[in-house]
C-alpha cells in the first residue's frame, strides 16, 4: 500500500515539475516575442527621404508618426504643412509633423509586423501594410490595395545618430 | 463624460502623447438603459473640449495644435477630434473640432480602450508629468 502511495506521489511531483516547465517556457516565449517585435522600435527615414518617422508602441501595438519634414512649410502658405488631402474634410487641419502614418501594427514573428495600415499625405490614400525587417537597420515596408501581391514597397532605413566624441 | 489624460514627461518640442485608459461601463454610458454591446447601433463623438484640472492649471498656450485619437486591441486607431491652431491668450474649455465621419462603436464594444491625446509642444517642457481633462460628449444609437 505504501509502495502504490509513494509511486503515485513521485508521479504527481514530476508532473507538477513538467507543468511548471511548460508555464515557464511559454513565458519565456512570449517575453521573447514581445522583445524581438520592439526591434521596430526607433526612427526611420523612407526611401524618398522627405521626411523621418518615429515608430513606438502603444498598448501592444505599433504606430509611426512624421517627426521631420525636409519641407514642413507648404509653399503655397507658406504655413506648415496640414493634411489637405484627408477624405474626412473635418480633420484636414491636422499637421503633418505629428501625424501617425503608420497604425495599428502587430508582431507576427520571423521579423515581419502586419495587419496595419500606411497613410500617404500627398494623396490622402490608406493602403493595408505589412513590415519586413530586413536587418537591424533595413525594413521593406510593403503598401497595397486588396492582396499584398497588388502593392509597391518601399526600403526605409534607421536613422543612425552621430557617435559623440 | 469627463476623463483624465497624462502625459509622463518631460515633454520636447513637437507632439507629445497623453493617454487615458477607459473601462467601458456600457451600464453607466446612458442614464436611461444599462445598455449591453449586442444593443449599440452606433457612437460618435458630438462635442470635444480641453481645459486644466481644477488646482493643476496648464498654459495651453505653450501648445500649437491638439489631436485626439481612440486606441484599441481590436479596433483600429481613429482620430476623433483635432484643434489647429491653438489661439494665444485661450483660457477655460478649449472645443477641438470633431471628426464627421469617425466612428467609435467598435471600440465601446471592447472592455477597455485608451484615449490618446496629442499635444504639439512650441518649447520643451521638464516638468515631470502633465494631466489634462478631457470633456465628451458622445451621441450613442441604441436598441
Amino acid at each position: 500500500m505504501n509502495y502504490l502511495l509513494n509511486t503515485i506521489k513521485n508521479i504527481m511531483n514530476t508532473l507538477k515539475a513538467v507543468l511548471f516547465l511548460l508555464v515557464f517556457s511559454f513565458s519565456s516565449i512570449m517575453s521573447f516575442a514581445q522583445e524581438d517585435g520592439d526591434k521596430l522600435i526607433g526612427v526611420w527615414e523612407p526611401s524618398h527621404g522627405k521626411a523621418k518617422v518615429k515608430i513606438e508602441k502603444i498598448g501592444s501595438k505599433y504606430y509611426g508618426k512624421i517627426v521631420w519634414l525636409r519641407e514642413p512649410n507648404d509653399p503655397e502658405t507658406g504655413q506648415p504643412k496640414v493634411d489637405r488631402n484627408n477624405p474626412d474634410e473635418s480633420m484636414r487641419t491636422n499637421p503633418i509633423k505629428g501625424y501617425r502614418i503608420l497604425k495599428d501594427f502587430v508582431y507576427t514573428g520571423d521579423n515581419e509586423w502586419s495587419e496595419g495600415t500606411i497613410y500617404d499625405p500627398e494623396n490622402g490614400n490608406t493602403y493595408s501594410s505589412t513590415i519586413k525587417m530586413k536587418d537591424d537597420n533595413t525594413l521593406d515596408i510593403r503598401g497595397f490595395i486588396g492582396v499584398s501581391a497588388l502593392g509597391r514597397t518601399d526600403v526605409w532605413k534607421r536613422l543612425q545618430m552621430p557617435k559623440k566624441k | 463624460m469627463q476623463i483624465t489624460a497624462a502625459s509622463e514627461g518631460p515633454d520636447f518640442s513637437g507632439s507629445n502623447s497623453f493617454f487615458s485608459e477607459y473601462n467601458v461601463d456600457l451600464t453607466t454610458l446612458i442614464s436611461k438603459k444599462a445598455l449591453k454591446a449586442d444593443n449599440i447601433k452606433s457612437v460618435k463623438l458630438s462635442k470635444a473640449s480641453i481645459q486644466s484640472l481644477e488646482g493643476a492649471e496648464v498654459d495651453f498656450s505653450q501648445f500649437s495644435s491638439a489631436s485626439l485619437q481612440v486606441v484599441a486591441d481590436n479596433a483600429p486607431m481613429t482620430s476623433i477630434a483635432i484643434l489647429n491652431p491653438i489661439l494665444e491668450n485661450t483660457s477655460g474649455a478649449i472645443a477641438l473640432t470633431v471628426s464627421e465621419e469617425a466612428e467609435l462603436t467598435d471600440v465601446f464594444k471592447e472592455s477597455s480602450f485608451t484615449f490618446l491625446l496629442d499635444l504639439d509642444f512650441k518649447e520643451d517642457n521638464y516638468d515631470d508629468a502633465m494631466s489634462i481633462s478631457l470633456n465628451l460628449e458622445l451621441l450613442v444609437e441604441y436598441n
